[in-house]
């Protein structure tokens, strides 16, 4: 389609000059605000952080920090417990999300479907301090749960169960992990249609043949895809466990932040730790890229 | 259509109990907050309000709510800014840039904010340090990790309205671009403004790694006075718990019924980390 030639270059002022560089930004025309931004917020420093962890006196490239990290065993307990916790979070976290995907899809006649869904959206938006501080409230060692159990029943549920551990973290986790794994997931199991199974029926097949040849098959890429997506956002979680913990449990992010505390003492370690996160978090990102691109030929 | 045999049993409880698992917690916190005293007894001994007027007493009460809600609308701001400037030139003009801004905006998904912080910390350090410790890095930070938002839902948003059509018809009656975008475009991205705008400002109101990590007490906002209560005076972080909570919960109604109006209604959920 023809246009004016006004309309055709609407944000193009001052281009009086045009050199290569001024060319191509107005190329990008006011969407080179948003790459200028986040270049210089999020690009740039964390080039800068990987630079930073690699290089050493008079400019010479070093993996000394690496070496001295990934043999500490304290930073290595770290990457354990985060490891850990973030694979058992996000394991939990896809089986509810996905039972709860197929049940809300397929099985039960659930009442007030929409409130559960307004819920799910709730619980996957909270986090942070204020969970954390809702988690003590439950099941601190004066929370509900714990006072409730403690005075009608008379069980302790201290000092054998503790908030401030790897098990409570996970408990919380859970809490907006779970609905988060359930809302991604949802969109999968609409995308398995009603006729596809009666199809399969009508031809004679079973239930169970209908899942095993067809219904997992075009399901496992989107089930595999969340299950990354939470293990990255556990693994990344600094807010909720600070805040319920106070750096009490070894987890990576954790001693990021100390190492922040005594910025002029060891900033290149902090630099090794954070990069060797972003390589976890990054592979997870591409990798659920690359699974979605699959799935979403089912889900037009 | 019944699907799966045990699917109503199985659904049914594993439902319960999820709705008594989301629940629980924010119960605790609410009935915790209301209590005078609850220690020895299954049950409070009496209500009253005392927590919530310690509260607003407390001294870093009220700057502290300030600060939060400058920073989030600021937030707001600076997202909305950005996300119709690259996506309506994206949709109209040039669809080419789509597939790279959509990286980009995936960015704060593989940086966990911790590293945020840290890299804005040390490269600002290097680069401008009279800015560290200002809310204005703050602020910056907070714009660029909320990006995912306002992405996902003014993406939808503009996908759904067929904007490219919008822009041609308009131009074919004569329409300057301006115009185009105040009369023809604007209006019709409510859905996906309000939508994202809601999860940005919650987002933002609540974040607590990055206001820790880059201003700290110096310029405490609620999360982060909230964590330096919790282990001093339940009563007080109870009452700020059930104010957060609540702002939480706000956005992500308002966002359910906003967000029926737009077809890609679960994406915005994915971008925030605990």
């Amino acid at each position: 389609m023809a246009r004016p030639d006004a309309l055709d270059r609407p944000w193009a002022w001052g281009t009086g000059r045009r050199g290569a560089v001024s060319r191509s930004l107005t190329g990008l025309g006011p969407a080179s605000v948003f790459f200028l931004y986040m270049g210089l917020v999020l690009v740039a420093p964390a080039a800068y952080l990987v630079w930073s962890s690699v290089s050493g006196e008079g400019s010479r490239l070093t993996l000394e920090r690496y070496s001295r990290v990934l043999t500490d065993p304290f930073y290595l307990r770290g990457f354990q417990n985060s490891l850990a916790l973030s694979l058992l979070t996000a394991v939990e976290a896809t089986l509810a999300g996905t039972l709860l995907a197929a049940t809300f899809a397929y099985g039960a006649r659930l009442p007030f479907r929409r409130s559960l869904l307004t819920l799910t959206n709730v619980a996957a938006n909270l986090g942070g301090v204020s969970l954390a501080f809702a988690f003590v409230a439950l099941l601190g060692t004066n929370g509900m749960v714990t006072i409730i159990l403690r005075e009608s029943a008379g069980i302790s549920l201290y000092p054998r169960f503790s908030l401030v551990s790897l098990a409570g973290l996970n408990l919380v986790y859970l809490y907006f992990l779970s609905p988060f794994a359930f809302l991604v997931v949802l969109p999968a199991f609409r995308g398995v249609r009603r006729q596809w199974i009666e199809a399969a029926l009508t031809l004679g097949a079973t239930r169970r043949q209908f899942w095993w040849h067809i219904g997992l098959p075009v399901l496992w890429p989107s089930i595999l895809a969340v299950f990354i997506l939470t293990f990255a956002n556990a693994f990344g979680t600094y807010s909720t466990a600070m805040a319920l913990t106070v750096g009490r449990v070894n987890l990576i992010p954790l001693q990021i932040g100390f190492l922040f505390g005594e910025a002029a003492f060891d900033t290149e370690l902090a630099d090794a730790l954070s990069v060797l996160m972003i390589v976890v978090t990054t592979g997870c990102v591409l990798a659920y890229r690359g699974l979605s691109r699959r799935t979403a030929r089912w889900l037009r | 259509m019944r699907g799966l045999r045990l699917a109503p049993v199985l659904g049914g409880a594993l439902w319960a109990g999820f709705v008594v698992y989301s629940t629980l917690p924010l119960v605790a916190t609410t009935l915790f907050s209301l209590s005078r005293r609850w220690v020895d007894t299954a049950l409070p001994e009496g209500f009253s309000v005392e927590s919530y007027r310690a509260m607003v007493q407390e001294a870093p009460f009220l700057p502290s709510l300030g600060r939060s809600t400058a920073l989030a609308g600021g937030t707001l701001v600076i997202v909305a800014t950005l996300c119709i400037l690259l996506l309506t030139w994206v949709h109209i003009r040039a669809p080419r840039l789509g597939p790279p801004a959509e990286v980009i905006s995936l960015i704060p998904f593989a940086l966990p904010w911790v590293v945020v912080a840290l890299s804005l910390v040390r490269f600002y350090g290097v680069l401008y340090p009279r800015i560290l410790n200002t809310p204005l890095l703050l602020l910056l930070a907070h714009g660029a990790v909320s990006i995912p938002f306002m992405y996902w839902a003014l993406d939808n948003n503009l996908r759904a309205i067929n904007a490219r059509l919008l822009y041609e018809a308009g131009a074919t009656l004569g329409a300057r671009w301006d115009q185009t975008l105040r009369y023809a475009l604007l209006p019709n991205l409510g859905p996906g403004l309000a939508t994202g705008g809601m999860l940005v400002f919650a987002n933002s109101f609540g974040e607590y790694a990055l206001s820790r990590l880059i201003v700290g007490a110096g310029w405490a906002t609620l999360p982060v006075w909230q964590a330096s209560l919790i282990n001093r005076d339940a009563r007080v972080t109870s009452a700020i718990t059930v104010v957060g909570i609540a702002v939480a919960v706000t956005a992500s109604l308002a966002i359910t019924v906003w967000a029926s109006r737009l077809r890609g209604e679960v994406a915005p959920a994915a971008g925030r980390q605990g």
